[in-house]
């Protein structure tokens, strides 16, 4: 008995200090309210039709993860989703519009975004240029070569897109299925030790490259994952809206940014996963939903986004400091 | 190995920092642009590019003293600080001239207060900047459409017009009060024990906090001066564009900032820098600008050109070390 308890007791704690924790009490506490205030909120229909928005993020903000953990960050991921998106539109419609050619299209995209991602990362690791400064440079010629190749909103993409993209096969969403397969992919990476390697160069990348792993090809590889992440993002946009967009990314790198870092991650690198991303771009959509059925207007939406993330990570912020401050003094009390 | 001579490797060195190519750049661009179309390197030109990119300047100092405070020290929510600072500014003084003190005040108590904020949320809480910052930047916003609550904010007054664009002896008064803030940034940084203080928390923060300096309120206060000195260019910026065209007018300034600061030869690291080198990478940046709009290039290839001159510059200068066993 006594023993059975303290294991409990060992698994509530470990489960406590996962990072992720905070954002899932976050998650849990929204979905009661929401189950309150929020007028039919369970239902499939709208289920359905939130994970259909939220896929663009979510998408984004895995492929940040993976930069994030290599201690990169990728500010470009705005540009590069909406440059993606006008790529795909324009090639379809400049082949003709054809089954293959909409398969052409997407395969365009998904190499845009690779290709992108490939540039990032030569520039970060092999041109050994500082992170942040290198993909705010890219994000503003992303940006700029998403509105040569389309000057505003427009095009037009098959409405079957909509309806593959909305469909639910035996009860779920096609969004869901994608997602699922990604997450499969994610687990692939971290069995064949990628992740593992990834977070050593994030933690200590002197140290890791004394430890003969191959620094620049494992960072190349994570800003290519979020170009290919970005890319399926724009192609879940695509299919949402059915026109092509060069200023649809807006906004996407701070909200990524911010959906890893509610999910536990540091932002230094090194340390973290992507559950917690997950959990922390939901939450950030969740927000709105929260303010909206709560009956306030638009301007607290925005104002409630910025406070729960501040507040949220405050929080977080508490408490590394009372466990750094309380090991620090067991590690006292042993000397 | 080969050695080098050490004049060559003097020399080499000269060459690749940032305040010989910074400067270098801008005098290429000058000629050529000349070249390209006359008139461009007039003295009316420069001018009016310098009063452009005074505005840059003084935001970038901000961001300037926050990343020579390392840490990963970084301020993402400048541009609407500056923002805030204008609407505020026009609110408070509704063009009268004899509102114009008690709107810089509160300018300045405003911007402060949520720069303190921010540095609060770095410091205390440990909430990296970057995150800290952007979610102040959506809160900012959020209190700017709570303000101005879709009615036109009331513009600058005369006297405001006047400090900012009215000439003296031939220069627009901004320039005379950039002048003045490059000076006392220079002195701040190099002659005072605030300014020592700094640049040894930037460099070591645990080495600084062993020897005395106090590593957190530093670092909280530099949060707010810098959201100070934007909200108090946004309230100057009201009196350069005499109204409030646009609730989003500031926000160019932040990745320029950030950019400005960089091509300076600022370490994103902290602790080395010089405020003279952000002077000159802001003004690179608006005659960078500014010679891609007179070559007449579509605008988003200009967009595009500007980003690859950027990664080209700071590929010169703005490189980590190299890793070695």
């Amino acid at each position: 008995m006594k023993i059975n308890k303290q294991k409990t007791k060992t698994w509530m704690r470990s489960f406590i200090q996962k990072p992720y924790f905070l954002a899932l009490v976050i998650l849990i506490f929204f979905f009661i309210l929401l189950g309150f205030i929020g007028r039919r909120y369970y239902s499939l229909y709208n289920l359905t039709t939130k994970i259909r928005l939220w896929m663009p993020l979510l998408l984004v903000t895995l492929g940040q993860t993976f930069v994030i953990l290599g201690g990169g960050i990728d500010m470009s991921v705005s540009s590069l989703l909406a440059f993606v998106n006008v790529v795909v539109v324009q090639v379809m419609m400049g082949l003709g519009g054809g089954p293959l050619h909409q398969i052409i299209a997407i395969i365009a995209g998904i190499g845009v975004g690779v290709v992108a991602g490939f540039i990032n990362g030569l520039l970060v690791s092999h041109l050994r240029l500082p992170p942040l400064i290198s993909t705010y440079g890219t994000q503003i010629v992303w940006g700029g070569l998403a509105l040569k190749i389309m000057q505003q909103s427009g095009g037009e993409v098959p409405f079957t897109w909509y309806t593959i993209y909305s469909t639910t096969i035996v009860g779920i969403p096609f969004s869901v299925i994608i997602l699922v397969i990604l997450l499969f992919g994610i687990h692939y990476l971290k069995r064949s030790g990628y992740v593992v390697q990834l977070k050593a160069c994030g933690g200590n990348i002197h140290g890791a490259y004394e430890s003969v792993l191959p620094v620049n090809s494992i960072r190349v590889k994570s800003y290519m994952l979020s170009g290919f992440f970005t890319a399926l993002a724009a192609l879940c946009i695509v299919a949402e809206t059915v026109t092509g967009n060069p200023l649809s990314g807006s906004g996407y790198e701070l909200e990524s940014i911010s959906a890893v870092a509610l999910g536990g991650t540091s932002l230094a690198g090194g340390a973290g996963g992507f559950v917690g991303s997950i959990l922390g771009a939901i939450v950030l959509k969740l927000v709105n939903d929260v303010i909206f059925f709560a009956g306030l207007g638009v301007n607290f939406q925005v104002l409630a986004q910025g406070l729960i993330i501040i507040l949220a990570l405050a929080v977080g912020g508490l408490l590394t400091k009372r466990s750094q401050t309380k090991a620090a003094r067991m590690r006292g009390e042993k000397q | 190995m080969k050695k080098t001579p050490l004049a060559l490797r003097k020399a080499k060195t000269i060459i690749k920092s940032p305040s010989f190519i910074a400067p270098l750049l801008c005098l290429i661009i000058l000629f050529v642009g000349n070249i390209i179309s006359p008139g461009f390197a007039s003295s009316e030109l420069i001018i009016n590019i310098l009063v452009v990119s005074s505005f840059v300047g003084l935001v970038s100092g901000g961001q300037f003293l926050i990343v020579l405070g390392g840490g990963n020290g970084l301020d993402l929510s400048l541009g609407k600080l500056v923002t805030l600072g204008a609407i505020v500014g026009g609110v408070i003084s509704q063009k009268q001239d004899a509102n114009l003190i008690l709107a810089l005040l509160t300018v300045i108590v405003v911007t402060f207060t949520i720069g303190l904020i921010n540095g609060f949320g770095v410091t205390f809480f440990r909430i990296p900047p970057l995150v800290m910052t952007m979610s102040m930047s959506i809160v900012v916003v959020a209190i700017i459409k709570f303000i101005t609550g879709g009615i036109g904010v009331p513009g600058a007054s005369k006297l405001l017009q006047k400090i900012t664009v009215g000439k003296f002896l031939g220069i627009p008064g901004i320039l005379y009060i950039w002048a003045l803030f490059a000076v006392f940034m220079h002195f701040l940084i190099n002659n005072t024990t605030f300014g020592i203080k700094l640049l040894a928390t930037g460099t070591n923060d645990y080495t600084a906090s062993l020897a005395g300096v106090n590593v957190t309120r530093l670092r909280t206060l530099l949060y707010g001066f810098s959201g100070m000195i934007a909200g108090i260019t946004g309230f100057l910026y009201l009196g350069y564009l005499a109204s409030v065209y646009n609730i989003s007018l500031g926000d160019k300034f932040t990745l320029i900032s950030v950019i400005a600061v960089v091509v300076g030869g600022t370490s994103l690291g902290g602790g080395k820098g010089s405020y003279f080198g952000v002077v000159i990478g802001a003004f690179l940046l608006q005659l960078m600008d500014s010679f891609l709009v007179t070559i007449r290039i579509e605008q988003s290839m200009r967009q595009v050109l500007f980003g690859i001159i950027l990664l080209v510059i700071i590929l010169m200068y703005g490189r980590e070390r190299k890793m070695q066993n």
